[in-house]
């Protein structure tokens, strides 16, 4: 079968990618000042470097890189990482070091997997209507209106944005919570947050494809055929400007996922986000090096996942 | 015979950032049942303007600013916007020019073909898709019982025009309108088309008004030809009397502009210039800066549309007692 | 040479053209006007600004906008109005600064590729191709680990992790232009290859590529915030709008005025240049002509 062809040799782009990534980020990690040690020193030794005569901290620095396999030249650091990390074997992280990482992300992935599930279903079920009315009613206020608003949610950060709906809603209004993950009313401004975005970016290219459909000499076939507005719009505008739609949600998927770094990290929600704000400002490296290989695996599988419905949804590709 | 469709002075007008473009200016012309009627013209001459006026399919930037077109009794211009959906692909069908554009590329064939049959409720889903292979099997597609739930992209050019003709006869219209059906396709493959549009017309003993700049081939084609010029009528005439008499020095100008074989060395004289625009259009009669006979009456007055023999209707200052004198 | 000669002629009226049609859009002008204000007012900055962005005042922190501190002052007592002027000074710096950065190695790289074609090609694609699949902000994070905290290196991290688009671009247009009738009219007149990448490859190519660079810089402000909000911003005390909005979120309950400010400027600061790259886009595509 064509497709399984296809599928197979776009993982196997795929990990080719991620395998690059992987060493470019290692060599910038080597370039860094300052060793692997120096920056987790504190964690390792409990702050009691200064106490130290120079053999006991000979001692734990070699204990520290035989702990986190530093001991050895770069190139086979590059690949003990890879074989383990193919296998989601990460090892400990600097700041934690009793706790293996994939045991760190398992128990905070599925907070964020649900943030972001839950915004994009979101972004999807809002932006699409917002962009077919848009389209529909086009050059009337409803249109520009909408429109407007969804410039805006657009290029303004989630995070602005949540910070002026906090000051909105629980400042002025004190209706919502500022933080916390537990209660469905402490998700409704993380949610809609993270989702504004992708929403503002949805109906923007929905009205576009929306348009540029309605003038195609098909759907004046269809209205010549005698059918109603709703037949025509329904059964042959919407689907053929609803397949570019879902390029679109592969990338916006992305964009989402490093979205709610800040928004986690803005309401105070214990997922992926708050491990990586961590991981960034403490120098863990493999932390970072971990993030990078889950956030460009994910993204990477999501725009395969992506192509492969596109192929379903348009009868035109073929897997080439 | 008796008639199935009469327009009169029908006006359509565009709005554009440059000004009001009258692309149909006021033309009247009647169509019996079973007639095909060739409307001939350059391109931007009003032609198809004309007839989609007519189901009200224009652009949105278009509107219809006065005249009548009574099908069968009923004011199509009048009509409710329900109204003349039931109309549409029901009594008058329309098909369109570019065959690889009007279909809709993710929607197999079949059922392109039963949605006019399923929206005007002719026939139950069961009946609709015998009746979409039959179809196909009458415009001549081989293997069209497997055919039928194939997409448009997997046709070829020719093979799309047939599905959009099998379109356009699938409730039985009373009125085709074929907007240069062959334009868009392979030379070699256009006389199969119009053979295909010949027979059917036979088959189905519908009415057909076919759109085109070809001449030649609405000679060949058609009962009654119809010249448009600038959104106008320049000349009306039953196809006969056409081929041995043209009045119209623009209808003179397009027969002899067709190459003929049979025709001497240095007979194949172009028109000159371009078609005048529409927004402002000349004086007088529209055809006058090109036309080789022009006097000054022609750039003053606007010529008369008037019938000069039985069924013979010619607009131009120099015709005169049936005979053109310049 | 009458083709190639009408190409140049049409090259002076396009950019006429351009700016006929952009003066016809209203929000882009008014983003243009914005933007010329603040250009201005953060090359003056430092006389501008009331106070020094680093001079705590103990005695007046948490203060409410009054007379003497416009926007009032944060958890040290500095002035905020001062510390949101030279945030935005260093945010137009980041935000133009990187730009240069994209437009250097993006125009090299898509430049390269797109005249010697081939392996060349076929490699710089592909890198291309992996640097756009990165999550780019993840590579920010590191590059700036790696290479310090400074508004400089920030803002070349920021153009190293955004130059892939722009290459790709540069590329697609020397494809294009290398081949097109008017350049072949050229070369067959007996231009030298410079004068045809000067006179005819450079010109044509500048209206998408400006386009390109006007949707970088809001992008390149935003990129600058959200490092900032995770603690990898400009180091303190210089302010960035990222570490405002990341402090006054902290007291947000009891004083919003510390928010407030930074996120409005910030925000309406990226939707006059989103504005105006808006315009410009309209501006220079021949195609919204029609």
């Amino acid at each position: 079968m064509g497709l399984v062809r296809y599928i197979l040799r776009r993982l196997f782009t795929i990990f080719v990618s991620i395998v690059v990534v992987i060493i470019i980020t290692y060599i910038l990690m080597w370039l860094a000042p300052g060793e692997f040690f120096n920056i987790a020193q504190f964690q390792a030794s409990g702050g009691r470097v200064a106490t130290l005569t120079p053999e006991q901290l000979q001692v734990l620095i070699k204990g520290f890189e035989e702990k986190y396999g530093l001991n050895v030249p770069l190139w086979k650091q590059i690949l003990n990482y890879l074989k383990d990390a193919f296998r989601f074997k990460f090892g400990p992280s600097f700041s934690n070091p009793n706790e293996p990482i994939e045991v760190q992300i398992a128990r905070r992935f599925p907070v964020t997997f649900t943030l972001a599930i839950l915004s994009m279903a979101l972004a999807v079920i809002v932006g699409i209507p917002l962009g077919v009315i848009a389209a529909l009613k086009r050059n009337t206020w409803v249109d520009y209106i909408t429109m407007f608003f969804s410039m805006a949610g657009s290029i303004i950060p989630a995070y602005t944005i949540g910070v002026i709906m906090v000051l909105i809603f629980s400042v002025w209004l004190r209706v919502l919570p500022t933080s916390g993950w537990e209660t469905p009313k402490q998700m409704i401004m993380p949610v809609i947050c993270v989702a504004l975005g992708p929403m503002a970016v949805i109906a923007r290219f929905m009205r576009s494809s929306l348009l540029d459909v309605l003038n195609q000499d098909y759907i004046r076939t269809a209205y010549a055929k005698g059918g109603t507005d709703r037949a025509v719009i329904m059964r042959h505008a919407l689907r053929n400007s609803l397949i570019p739609i879902v390029t679109i949600i592969g990338p916006q998927l992305a964009f989402l996922f490093t979205g709610t770094v800040w928004i986690e990290n803005l309401f105070r929600v214990p997922g992926l986000g708050q491990l990586f704000v961590n991981a960034a400002s403490m120098r863990d490296y493999p932390l970072l090096v971990t993030s990078t290989f889950i956030l460009s695996l994910s993204v990477m599988l999501m725009n395969l996942l992506v192509d492969v419905i596109y192929a379903f949804l348009d009868p035109r590709i073929k897997y080439e | 015979m008796a008639e199935l469709l009469r327009v009169n002075n029908l006006k359509t007008y565009f709005d554009r950032y440059d000004g009001v473009v009258k692309a149909v200016d006021g033309i009247s012309y009647k169509l019996d049942y079973g007639e095909t009627l060739a409307i001939v013209g350059e391109s931007g001459s009003g032609k198809t303007v004309s007839v989609l006026s007519l189901l009200r399919l224009i652009k949105r930037n278009g509107r219809v600013v006065d005249g009548e077109a009574i099908f069968e009794g009923k004011d199509l211009l009048k009509l409710s916007k329900e109204e003349i959906r039931q109309i549409r692909g029901k009594d008058i069908s329309i098909v369109f020019q570019d065959p690889m554009t009007s279909l809709n590329p993710i929607m197999r064939v079949g059922m392109q073909i039963m949605e006019p049959i399923l929206w005007h409720r002719v026939m139950s889903d069961k009946e609709a898709r015998d009746r979409a292979v039959e179809l196909l099997r009458l415009v001549g597609i081989p293997e069209y019982k497997t055919r039928v739930w194939d997409y448009p992209f997997q046709f070829s050019g020719g093979m799309r025009q047939r599905v959009m003709i099998a379109i356009a006869l699938a409730c039985n219209p009373k009125l085709v309108i074929a907007d240069e059906p062959t334009t868009a396709l392979d030379v070699t493959v256009r006389a199969q088309i119009l053979n295909l549009l010949s027979d059917m017309k036979e088959e189905f003993k519908t009415s057909v008004i076919l759109i085109t700049h070809d001449i030649t081939l609405a000679m060949n084609f058609a009962d009654t030809i119809m010249v448009m010029y600038a959104g106008k009528i320049a000349e009306y005439s039953p196809v006969e009397r056409f081929i041995r008499n043209p009045l119209h020095p623009y209808s003179q100008g397009l027969i002899s502009s067709t190459l003929d074989i049979k025709a001497k060395e240095g007979s194949l004289r172009p028109i000159p210039g371009n078609p005048p625009s529409l927004v402002s259009p000349p004086s007088g009669c529209r055809f006058h800066p090109r036309c080789v006979y022009a006097q000054d009456i022609c750039r003053e007055q606007e010529p008369e549309y008037k019938e000069v023999e039985d069924g013979h209707y010619v607009a131009c200052h120099l015709v005169k007692g049936g005979k053109f004198n310049a | 040479m009458e083709v190639a000669l009408k190409q140049r002629r049409r090259g002076t009226s396009y950019w006429a053209a351009a700016w006929r049609r952009f003066k016809k859009n209203k929000m882009a002008v008014a983003g243009l006007i914005y933007i010329i204000i603040i250009i201005i007012i953060s090359i003056f900055t430092p006389w501008i600004a009331p106070y020094p962005y680093d001079e705590p005042h103990y005695a007046h922190t948490f203060e409410k906008p009054s007379a003497r501190f416009w926007w009032g002052t944060d958890d040290l007592g500095r002035d905020m109005f001062s510390r949101n002027l030279y945030a935005m000074r260093n945010a137009l710096l980041i935000g133009f600064g990187s730009q240069i950065v994209v437009l250097i190695i993006g125009v090299i790289i898509g430049s390269i590729a797109g005249f010697r074609g081939g392996r060349i090609d076929t490699i710089l694609m592909r890198i291309t191709d992996i640097m756009y699949a990165f999550p780019t902000f993840l590579f920010n994070v590191i590059l700036v680990t790696v290479m310090g905290r400074g508004l400089f290196t920030i803002l070349v991290a920021v153009g190293l992790t955004g130059w892939a688009g722009m290459a790709r671009l540069v590329r697609g247009m020397v494809m294009y232009l290398k081949n097109a009738e008017f350049v072949e009219a050229a070369r067959a007149l007996g231009a030298k290859e410079g004068y045809i990448i000067r006179k005819y490859i450079l010109p044509n190519m500048l209206g998408p590529i400006i386009v390109s660079l006007a949707f970088g810089i809001p992008n390149g402000i935003w990129i600058e915030s959200g490092l900032a909000l995770i603690g990898m911003g400009v180091r303190p005390p210089m302010p960035s709008w990222g570490n405002m909005i990341g402090a006054g979120v902290a007291y947000i309950m009891a004083f919003p005025h510390m928010v407030i400010f930074p996120v409005l400027t910030f925000a309406l600061t990226l939707l006059a240049f989103t504005y105006v790259g808006d315009g410009l886009r309209d501006a220079l595509n021949p195609r919204s002509e029609v």
